[in-house]
């Protein structure tokens, strides 16, 4: 299968997905705005 | 009230934090997992005490203060509950704002005395309440980057 034509995965392997892709897709969402407002706390930045 | 945020998505924001490339990943044990699950059914599904006013602050100050005092984790209990808590307030369409570092002394302070606990949540609910606002499509759509891979 010509990998080009499959969908470009934004999701890390090590992401256990035991919710649907449209929850998914949502808790995506969420995400993006917790980070852009914590951020570099979230991730161990600042330590 | 049905909850908003399930053991299920947390354990998903959680892959995504450690996703960010963080030198100290948030890890969850088998045991750690139960006490997470319990900790999020008791802020999230049980009653809020006495009166319904605030209930979206009081959940978020409770679901906070049982990850941070509670610390089910060996280690990323301050992050998993700034994780959890701003996602529940954004899944309920309102956007945090708070200092976390602010946050977490007021829901520390005392080292956790059972009777300073009415004034801390009652601090923390209004720290909560001062610092959300409603979600906009601006907020949301100014966040659209991808996830890092």
């Amino acid at each position: 299968m010509d990998k080009s034509s499959q969908p470009q995965q934004s999701k890390p392997a090590s992401i256990a997905a035991n919710v649907s892709p449209e929850r998914e897709a949502e808790l995506q969402r969420l995400f993006r705005i917790v980070l852009k407002q914590y951020g570099p706390l979230l991730t161990g930045a600042t330590k | 009230m049905t909850s908003s945020l399930t053991f299920e998505d947390v354990e998903y924001l959680v892959g995504l934090i450690n996703a960010q490339g963080t030198d100290e990943p948030v890890i969850l044990t088998a045991e750690e997992r139960d006490q997470v699950q319990l900790w999020l059914s008791y802020a999230l599904e049980w009653p809020v005490e006495s009166s319904p006013k605030r209930e979206r602050e009081r959940r978020a100050a409770r679901l906070y203060c049982a990850i941070v005092t509670g610390r089910p984790l060996r280690d990323g209990n301050k992050r998993l509950a700034l994780m959890v808590t701003a996602a529940f307030l954004i899944a309920e369409g309102f956007l945090p704002s708070w200092s976390s570092q602010e946050m977490y002394e007021i829901a520390t302070r005392e080292d956790g005395n059972p009777r300073e606990l009415p004034r801390i949540f009652s601090d923390l609910i209004r720290l909560i309440s001062r610092n959300t606002q409603p979600l906009t499509d601006e907020n949301a759509d100014s966040a659209a980057t991808p996830i890092a891979a």
